[in-house]
């Protein structure tokens, strides 16, 4: 039933030699990126204007929480009939998958930023934007990332569902290709792949990240996001 | 010089309707005073001080700072609240950089700064300390030198010192007293702890609540000079003195006279007020 490890790294080689995996890796991570740009750009942007205004609440907020709630393969087939067989497709999965869970924890973090350090700014003479640039933002910083270390997994889970589905490159067709081989060693090696990606991308964009903010902000702050 | 020309502030609640903070309350601060505002809650000194920081706008009358009415917040007056506020995202040393960043002040100017008012508050070696780090005294030095270093003409402090431990709160006192006396700066400053107001103010304005008004206005540095502590037997007399007057008046608000940090009970009169020659017949008060 299943390959020994031997099987797993001989097939892994494989496809390292022939370029293959190189390629699909390259594609992959590129929708990944670009998708999760788009994401998280927009995301914090809806969010801090959700904690902020609250008439975009009251219209809008009811709508994102409910969105957020659909698995993000369910936007495939949306994307497909909007865009075709293309990358925007993909895109749009990944960007559907993983915005709103960053918006959702913006916002929280936004809102929950002590009405005492706007005051205190403004007694500095903070104003409008630096408000936000130097007071706001920073303070909320704890939740946004959590935000967006969650959406980065709702990003890489989004990718893979769509590359499984539509087969167009990417290592999801790769673990596709596998599978209609009947080549269980590939399957596993590809899924290795996929967990060290994830796993490893983690770790280095989050890594310093969560550190830096443990340092300022002292463990209990760190938890509590 | 800061006046305030009947002014009104009104507050919404949910669960007693409008009431009126502030009703045709009208003050003077000259510069270089020390202003003590005390009372009970309610009397609306922290409105007061908030209209005066510009953090709040009156709904009848004008706020006036060196003959220009308060329309905002700003640098000019350095502001301290009872939470230190620091940002932790920030060193100690770049809080204390925070406004005068904002000010658009050269890098050296900055730095020269911070140091000389982190030195001037005793913090000097926490310059790269982190916010998480520090007492909650340490925080509030911090947040002084960080309202001192914008050189404010003007500062106001709103029960800086009232979450602190006594013995920190008492170094605090004389420090602050201290720093006035060097700088002479103008400070309004808001507690209801009646033996810290009698402690700091050259001048201790008594706030009655409901409606709010000023009780009692009270020249203390033209009879007792500093230094003084809360122990000093002038300034619980005159404190004592200050809070039987309010309860007096049917005042069962918090007012703590006896620097104990509780509210006092309502105690019988004692016979020190009516005393030839005692302290605070002097100043001209009688039951």
């Amino acid at each position: 039933m299943l390959p020994g490890p031997g099987g797993v790294v001989r097939s892994l080689g494989h496809t390292l030699r022939d370029g293959e995996l190189a390629r699909a890796v390259g594609t992959s991570l590129y929708r990944l990126f670009v998708g999760y740009a788009m994401s998280a750009c927009a995301g914090i942007t809806l969010g801090v204007a959700l904690a902020r205004m609250s008439w975009l609440r009251a219209a809008v907020g009811p709508l994102v929480v409910g969105l957020q709630a659909l698995p993000s393969i369910c936007w495939l087939p949306l994307a497909l009939l909007w865009f075709g067989l293309s990358e925007k497709a993909i895109l749009f999965v990944v960007v559907m998958g993983s915005m709103l869970s960053i918006t959702i924890a913006t916002e929280g973090a936004v809102r929950a930023v002590p009405t005492l350090y706007i005051r205190a700014a403004r007694t500095m003479g903070s104003r409008r934007l630096r408000l936000y640039t130097r007071v706001i933002l920073p303070a909320a910083l704890p939740g946004i990332v959590t935000g967006l270390k969650l959406g980065w997994t709702f990003a890489w889970r989004s990718l893979m569902a769509g590359e499984l589905l539509y087969v167009a490159g990417g290592l999801g067709q790769l673990l596709t290709l596998g599978r209609e081989l009947g080549d269980m060693a590939r399957v596993m090696s590809v899924m290795v792949v996929i967990v060290i990606l994830g796993l490893g991308f983690e770790r280095l964009l989050f890594g310093s990240v969560e550190k830096r903010v443990r340092e300022r902000w002292g463990y209990a702050q760190a938890e509590a996001s | 010089m800061i006046e305030v020309r009947r002014v009104g502030k009104r507050f919404q609640s949910t669960t007693r309707g409008v009431t009126a903070a502030l009703r045709e309350m009208s003050l003077t601060v000259d510069d270089g005073e020390f202003v003590c505002l005390v009372g009970p809650s309610g009397c609306g000194k922290t409105t007061l001080l908030n209209l005066i920081a510009g953090l709040e706008r009156p709904d009848e009358g004008e706020v006036l700072v060196h003959g220009k009415r308060v329309r905002a917040p700003g640098p000019d007056r350095g502001v301290m609240f009872q939470d230190a506020a620091l940002f932790p995202w920030l060193s100690v040393a770049e809080n204390v950089a925070f406004g005068m960043k904002e000010l658009r002040l050269p890098r050296k100017e900055r730095q020269a700064r911070a140091k000389k008012y982190l030195d001037l508050v005793k913090m000097s070696g926490f310059a790269r300390a982190w916010v998480h780090e520090l007492s909650g005294g340490m925080r509030q030095r911090v947040a002084l030198a960080r309202a001192l270093a914008l050189e404010p003409d003007i500062l106001l402090m709103d029960e800086p010192f009232g979450a602190l431990d006594p013995k920190s709160r008492d170094a605090l006192q004389a420090e602050l007293v201290d720093i006035w006396e060097k700088t002479h700066k103008t400070i309004v400053f808001v507690t209801h702890d009646m033996a810290e107001a009698v402690r700091l103010g050259s001048r201790v304005i008594v706030l009655r609540a409901r409606p709010a008004r000023v009780a009692r206005d009270v020249d203390v540095a033209a009879e007792l000079p500093q230094p003084r502590h809360v122990d000093q037997q002038e300034v619980v007399e005159l404190a004592a003195q200050l809070k039987r007057d309010l309860d007096e008046t049917g005042e069962h608000e918090a007012v703590d006279g006896d620097g104990d940090g509780q509210r006092d009970e309502r105690a019988a009169a004692a016979s020190g007020g009516g005393g030839a020659g005692s302290f605070a017949d002097r100043l001209g008060l009688h039951l």
